[in-house]
């Protein structure tokens, strides 16, 4: 028997066990290898006359017990507080447990799309762009672009837009009143011993469709008295938007500078929290 | 934050939709086109009450085009279901369009309710 220094010999194992629990491998590895090592402990027991090592006794099983723990108290640890996933980072868990641990993890991406280590960077630097561009908060109608050719188009389409969005808000503000009456009148009437029906449309839309189904639906069908508080809450943002956007759109129709300065350029609105913010201006063809 | 805006009719928010969809388009293309040459253009800047100008790359724009692309697949789809729930008829009673945290999101149309005795 050819005599390995101790020390060296339990190093090893420890250090092997760490590396094992920081891969966090599934228990139908963990347990074979426990159970070679429980063999091989228990030999001078059953062949008395063969000693091993000293070492490799039953009574120091809990080092290697110990040494797994370590590693995956580690694993886990890191991967929670500091987001580093070892056995991803160490390419381990795919390719030797085989294809059950492959489809398990394809079924999962498919359910909620995972941000590869490749994407982040890229993603960053979109998050920097936008910010870049002022868009503060998205809200109201949001951020986009439009494109036009001449300052008249320009001005036309901002008006145009502002009209529309006008249009819409007094029209809302209106029926907020009315909405919250009607609530309170069907109130009413149900403690008189009125029901609502609903009418076929909604029914139909309903029976066809399963519920779940039925809340991801673009187009739906409510009722007008349940939007009250929400036409209130509309009608009251609208009018800070409504008086940003006049502010905005009445210096850039009265700059004479602008106006003249891009009378036939080829111009590229960008609207930033639903206001016509930046005006790209560009050359060439 | 939601914020409702409010169509006389089914066929208006389709006629809106569908130009803000060609909008949308159009500046696209004409973004991307001048983003890949990197040209030079001239910014100008609405803040508070002043206006400025300066000469910069259009690359610095290149974020937008992902806003755009979000904007132009929800308005399609938001068109494609109006057409296949309403083809028959135009539907006048309260249409509305939800926008959440500035992204157009749903259509919602009243419900014709009528009283009754309760059963």
């Amino acid at each position: 028997m050819i005599m390995v220094p101790i020390p060296i010999l339990i190093i090893a194992i420890m250090v092997g066990m760490i590396i094992l629990g920081l891969l966090r491998p599934p228990l139908t590895v963990i347990l074979p290898l426990l159970g070679i090592y429980v063999i091989l402990m228990l030999v001078p027991y059953m062949i008395p006359n063969l000693t091993v090592n000293q070492y490799l006794n039953i009574r120091y099983m809990v080092l290697p017990v110990l040494g797994l723990v370590i590693g995956y108290g580690i694993s886990l640890f890191v991967d929670k507080y500091m987001n580093v996933n070892i056995p991803s980072l160490l390419k381990i868990g795919q390719g030797k447990t085989g294809r059950k641990q492959k489809t398990k993890t394809k079924r999962k991406v498919e359910k909620k799309p995972e941000i590869k280590p490749e994407d982040i960077e890229r993603i960053v630097y979109e998050s920097i762009d936008v910010l870049k561009l002022g868009i503060s908060t998205n809200e109201t109608l949001g951020t986009w672009v439009e494109y036009y050719e001449g300052w008249t188009d320009v001005v036309l389409g901002i008006s145009r837009r502002f009209l529309s969005i006008k249009d819409s808000a007094e029209i809302i503000n209106k029926e907020a009143m009315v909405l919250s009456r009607i609530k309170n009148y069907e109130t009413k009437a149900l403690s008189l011993g009125f029901a609502l029906r609903e009418e076929s449309a909604y029914k139909r839309q309903r029976k066809s469709k399963s519920k779940t189904d039925y809340e991801d639906r673009l187009v739906v069908y409510v009722r007008p008295e349940d939007l009250a508080s929400e036409f209130m809450a509309s009608a009251q943002l609208m009018n800070n938007y409504m008086e940003e956007f006049n502010k905005v759109f009445e210096n850039l129709v009265r700059d004479k500078e602008i106006s003249q300065y891009m009378v036939n350029a080829r111009v590229l609105v960008l609207y930033v929290d639903g206001i016509p913010r930046k005006f790209i201006i560009l050359h060439g063809n | 934050m939601k914020l409702l805006l409010r169509f006389k009719d089914l066929d208006s928010l389709i006629k809106y939709l569908d130009e803000e969809l060609n909008k949308l388009k159009m500046a696209k293309q004409k973004l991307e086109k001048e983003i890949e040459k990197e040209s030079l253009v001239d910014i100008v800047e609405m803040k508070g009450g002043n206006i400025s100008i300066r000469r910069d790359r259009i690359t610095e724009f290149k974020g937008m085009i992902n806003e755009i692309n979000a904007r132009i697949e929800i308005i399609s789809s938001l068109l494609e279901e109006l057409r296949n729930e309403l083809k028959e008829s135009n539907y006048t009673g309260l249409v509305l369009l939800e926008f959440d945290n500035g992204v157009p999101r749903r259509v919602l149309l009243s419900q014709p309710l009528t009283l009754g005795e309760s059963l």
